[in-house]
């Protein structure tokens, strides 16, 4: 799967679509006029853009997801170690907790996590 | 359009001036609050826009209107009289600009070196350059100006060119950051987080809105923001767009450019200050740092917009270290000098009047605004020749039906209708410029309270001289004619009128030995006439053939003019196919000109020609020789 990227704009519209799908277009229109101050080809041309990226598609004028929320995000998160730790878990965990402590529910958590996987 | 690219050219100069003032005052200002520098940038934004200025005595703009461009445009006929008459510049126009130039000095405006080394000492240098420095920048002068008249319409060209890619330039980074833009999301009170931009900028005209990119720093945001109001209260994203509108106008200025570039340092820097003057010092390098990491990963944007980091930020960050709060009495002191380098800057010298009291000296040329064409004057005129000419009037109009003389009539623009107070009359006076070389100089006086004083005229070009004046008196007005002979073309001519009342011709303006005469009174019998120079010039004649005189004839270094009259004041004979001839000193016999194209002007009683001549040096003329069709020669002897 290529990588996607979303602007901090883009993502705001894309929990947006996720939160209501499936979505009339003109529906999203309404929604971003309110909100985002947005004129309404503005809120189509970010649409197409999305669904270009595979995100989402259009079905008619139903915005509906190729990709869930959760699993967009996970798929990002394993690009960024990936990119930023060369895909070293340890790395980003040590990265991550260098500058606090972890409270004694989270690292349970983590155990419990490390446990069902080997398992 | 040549027109305006001459305004612009004209108020480009001094404003190039006051641009070098500028930088120079800025230098003294570092330690003051920038904002001051921004106002004097203001001054010449003002400069840059205004083509009127008041004058004041204090000012130290040393040219008003250096570069008195007359002419408008060249059609072809005028192009071929061009090469025709060897380097000399036919106008065809009327002054762009109202010209004072009472010394002469005029500036090559494509050279700012050169007018550098004339601000730098400016009265000093006008008395060491009075020898041969001064006449060659004056040919130097002349021939450039010759050369912009002449490409007048390419250089026109180029330069709307040069304008149109800045306001596409300008339309198309408008457009396109609309659309980028159009994406933003709210993100506090009139602030907008955008993806697609690489900056914080403040975009729009009567609605502005602070953008800022979406990957900005969360501690980075506060500083920015900050910043940013700030120029949005001081309504600096319009000061930057109307930089570089100027900008876009004056683009072949590099004293612009100039400006320009340390505006937008300075604006810049004026905001930075404004916002740290209230900051601790560590929120200060706080605020250094955000200054960085936003300047880091950007490349310079060209633009009309406010970028966060945008210019010069070592220079930002140095100003920022070195800031300290301005004391009252530094802004004061700053505002105060913004004051009377407003003043300075703003105004054009008066020019001086040394003997203005008894005198009313009008010097005028002719502004495109009140243009108007000579025909509705034509017919006036010939109202007023009719009475006096009988049944050959016809013949007298009707050269300029003809297509040499129908030229001359093309060539016809009349100048100010400004109407004048002048020693206790009004003039209103016109001007009709036939080719650069020879100019008709007319006025009425209108509203005589007692009798009509004599007037005279004069120029202040060098080599020029008037060749010959009526005055018609009527009941209520006085019309004046006169023929002023340029040697060469010279777009600066100042028209000085003055009362016999108060006497003379202005010495000053007139630059005593500057002006050359080559008058030459003719006195002419049948065959030939023996002739001295430099006398007066008196009407002597010399018949022709029966009934028809010639009667002042005056010799230029370009020109020859002479009246044709007929002693019964009934007809007015046309040289057409006259040939006149020069006999030199050494003995050479030089064809003056075989009258193809006179320039012919009718007082209403004799017929004034004037022709145009390969140079001539009138000093080493001995004889002139006019034959006409018919054979009668005349020879005229000058000793």
């Amino acid at each position: 799967m290529q990588e996607i990227q979303l602007g901090v704009v883009e993502s705001r519209f894309a929990d947006m679509i996720w939160e209501n799908e499936p979505i009339s277009s003109t529906e999203l229109v309404k929604m971003t006029a309110g909100e985002f101050n947005w004129a309404r080809t503005t809120t189509h041309n970010v649409i197409r853009r999305l669904c270009d990226k595979g995100i989402f598609v259009n079905n008619g004028g139903t915005v509906t997801s190729l990709i869930s929320r959760e699993e967009f995000y996970s798929m990002q998160s394993k690009q960024f170690v990936e990119n930023t730790f060369s895909g070293s878990l340890p790395a980003f965990i040590a990265a991550f907790t260098r500058d606090r402590n972890l409270t004694e529910g989270e690292i349970g958590q983590i155990r419990a996590l490390i446990d069902d996987m080997e398992g | 359009m040549e027109r305006i690219l001459f305004q612009i050219l004209n108020l480009s100069i001094p404003a190039g001036f006051i641009i070098m003032v500028v930088v120079i005052l800025r230098l003294f200002l570092k330690r003051a609050p920038r904002f001051i520098t921004c106002l004097l940038w203001g001054i010449v934004a003002i400069r840059l826009m205004c083509p009127f200025t008041v004058e004041s005595k204090i000012s130290i703009v040393p040219w008003s209107n250096p570069i008195p461009i007359h002419n408008e445009y060249l059609s072809k006929s005028d192009e071929a009289l061009l090469s025709h008459s060897g380097g000399i510049v036919l106008t065809e126009g009327q002054a762009s600009v109202i010209v004072v130039n009472h010394d002469n000095r005029i500036i090559d405006e494509t050279d700012p070196a050169e007018a550098a080394a004339l601000v730098s000492g400016n009265s000093e240098a006008a008395t060491l350059a009075s020898g041969n420095s001064r006449l060659a920048l004056m040919n130097l002068t002349r021939e450039i100006n010759n050369f912009i008249i002449r490409k007048a319409h390419i250089l026109s060209l180029i330069w709307i060119i040069g304008v149109l890619i800045f306001m596409a330039y300008g339309g198309i980074t408008f457009v396109s950051l609309r659309k980028e833009v159009s994406e933003a999301i709210p993100y506090g009170d009139n602030i907008y987080i955008c993806d697609n931009i690489a900056s914080p900028f403040i975009f729009g005209i009567l609605s502005p809105r602070i953008y800022l990119p979406s990957s900005i720093d969360g501690a980075d945001i506060s500083h920015v923001i900050a910043h940013e109001m700030v120029h949005m209260r001081r309504k600096d994203y319009l000061w930057k767009i109307l930089a570089f509108i100027l900008l876009a106008v004056y683009w072949f200025t590099p004293l612009v450019w100039v400006a320009y570039i340390l505006f937008s340092k300075d604006i810049e820097i004026a905001c930075d200050e404004r916002v740290i003057s209230n900051m601790k010092p560590e929120e200060k390098k706080a605020y250094a740092v955000t200054l960085l990491s936003c300047s880091v990963h950007k490349k310079v944007i060209f633009t009309y917009l406010l970028h966060f980091g945008e210019t010069g930020v070592k220079e930002r960050v140095r100003a920022m270290k070195k800031y300290k709060k301005p004391s009252i009495i530094v802004s004061v002191a700053g505002l105060l000098l913004c004051a009377v380098a407003a003043v300075c800057l703003l105004t054009n010298p008066i020019i001086d009047d040394k003997d203005g009291e008894g005198k009313a000296e009008i010097v005028y040329a002719a502004s495109p605004d009140n243009v108007y064409n000579t025909e509705n004057e034509e017919s006036e005129e010939e109202q007023q020749t009719e009475p006096q000419t009988e049944p050959e009037t016809e013949r007298q109009t009707e050269p300029q039906t003809e297509p040499g003389c129908e030229q001359v009539e093309d060539m016809e623009y009349a100048g100010s209708i400004q109407v004048y107070e002048f020693d206790g009359c009004r003039v209103e006076p016109r001007w009709y410029v036939y080719d650069g070389l020879v100019l008709f100089f007319a006025y009425d006086v209108l509203d005589w309270e007692e009798e009509a004083p004599d007037i005279n005229v004069s120029t202040t070009i060098e080599n020029a001289y008037i060749s010959d004046y009526c005055i018609k008196k009527t009941e209520d007005t006085v019309i004046m004619q006169a023929f002023i002979v340029c040697p060469y073309f010279n777009p600066s001519i100042d028209i000085i009128l003055s009362a016999s009342g108060s006497n003379s011709i202005d010495e000053d303006s007139m630059g005593a030995d500057s002006l050359e005469k080559y008058i030459i009174s003719v006195g002419m019998t049948e065959g030939k006439t023996v002739v001295s120079k430099d006398t007066d010039c008196i009407a002597y004649t010399a018949s022709m053939k029966e009934g028809i005189h010639i009667n002042h004839i005056d010799i230029s270094t370009s020109a020859i003019s002479f009246t044709v009259a007929d002693s019964n004041q009934d007809a007015v004979l046309e040289p057409v196919g006259w040939i006149i001839s020069a006999k030199m000193k050494d003995g050479r016999e030089k064809l003056i000109s075989n009258m193809q194209e006179p320039l012919a002007l009718s007082d209403g009683v004799n017929m004034h020609y004037s022709f145009l001549t390969e140079e001539l040096k009138p000093e080493d003329i001995v004889e002139i020789i006019i034959s006409t069709a018919e054979g009668n020669d005349t020879s005229i002897i000058i000793e």
